[in-house]
């Protein structure tokens, strides 16, 4: 008898065996939709600057709402010193139907990323009519624009 | 009569059928003459290992632990973002036209006129109370973060989802976390113009 004339065949049922039951494990526990999360925190509605404020009145404070409204979007900065207003800025921007025209947001957006580098929160209001993916869309833009901490008022 | 010739007394014998080889190759030959095994159709297994494993490969790369316990009702679709982050295990409302939901039990509904003066959930508000004592019985040395997801249709009215958010904060759940999907193709954005920029 030649030396290993009964080795020369793999036996390849248990790999394929094992291979089947992990595909199907995989296929059974793989995540399709990836599904993530803005998150907002409530207590971020009253800022940094504000909570300065409250302990010195005579503190600069600045402050960026945006303003979801039916057929516009009005983006509003604010900056007072010991009460006295220095800039006070509205840009209004359409709202035509569903979507927001994002680009004329961005402008202004980095414009202010500009002159506030330091700011990271603005405040989201919204007017009760709109649907939620305007609010989300707007939301997901203040974010990428560098505001993370994005208060979405409930008023 | 010898055919011998010279000193040395030798005894020639002929060759046998092969000089015997290092390896043995009769299954080589038996292969390449098909004597052997002839009309059995064998399977190519080579091929196959070979796609298993690319298939097992690319979902070990795709696979992903996180959202794989997260309720998605048919009546919601959820908006899309890029710039979200990864989702957590927390509390879920879900908020359709017809009503609000909080892990999948119905705690109520929504009217098709919300006037303000409807704002209260009060099912939604004992379900919360309810949780919270759950979470701080649970885990008694951390403190309460109040955190829960939140998942809407992207037409839901902006008004159906105040009315949660202010009923969670009169409860303490201050951390509120909107469900998206994750950045994939968005559609063009139609355009809109500038209708004025006043100073």
């Amino acid at each position: 008898m030649s030396a290993g004339a009964s080795k020369d065949d793999l036996n390849l049922v248990p790999f394929i065996d094992l291979f089947s039951t992990l595909i199907v494990f995989l296929i059974m526990t793989a995540v399709w939709s990836q599904l993530e999360t803005l998150s907002t925190n409530v207590d971020s509605v009253t800022s940094s600057d504000g909570a300065a404020a409250k302990e010195d009145p005579n503190a600069r404070k600045e402050s960026l709402t945006v303003t979801i409204l039916k057929d516009r979007v009005e983006m509003g900065e604010n900056v007072t010193l010991a009460g006295r207003v220095l800039t006070e800025k509205n840009y209004k921007i359409a709202n035509l139907g569903l979507t927001i025209d994002q680009e004329k947001m961005q402008k202004v957006l980095d414009n202010w990323r500009s002159k506030y580098p330091q700011k990271k929160d603005v405040v989201l209001n919204t007017e009760n009519k709109i649907v939620y993916n305007q609010m989300i869309q707007t939301f997901d833009l203040l974010v990428g624009a560098g505001f993370p901490d994005v208060g979405v008022n409930t008023q | 009569m010898s055919f011998l010739k010279g000193p040395i007394k030798r005894v020639i014998q002929s060759p046998g059928y092969h000089i015997h080889p290092k390896y043995d190759l009769k299954k080589t030959r038996e292969r390449l003459h098909g004597h052997k095994d002839e009309g059995e159709a064998q399977l190519p297994l080579t091929a196959m290992i070979d796609m298993f494993s690319t298939l097992v490969i690319f979902l070990i790369m795709n696979f992903s632990a996180t959202g794989e316990v997260f309720f998605i009702s048919k009546d919601v679709k959820l908006p899309e973002a890029a710039h979200s982050k990864a989702m957590e295990s927390l509390p879920l409302i879900s908020i359709t036209n017809d009503g609000v939901t909080l892990e999948s039990e119905k705690i109520g509904d929504n009217p098709v006129y919300l006037q303000e003066k409807d704002a209260n959930l009060p099912l939604l508000k004992a379900k919360l109370q309810q949780l919270r004592i759950l979470i701080q019985t649970i885990r008694p040395d951390e403190p309460f973060k109040g955190q829960v997801n939140i998942q809407a249709d992207i037409n839901t009215p902006i008004i159906y989802i105040k009315r949660v958010m202010n009923t969670l904060i009169s409860e303490g759940w201050h951390g509120i976390n909107f469900a998206v999907r994750g950045p994939g193709e968005t559609p063009p954005a139609e355009s809109a113009d500038f209708s004025s920029e006043s100073e």
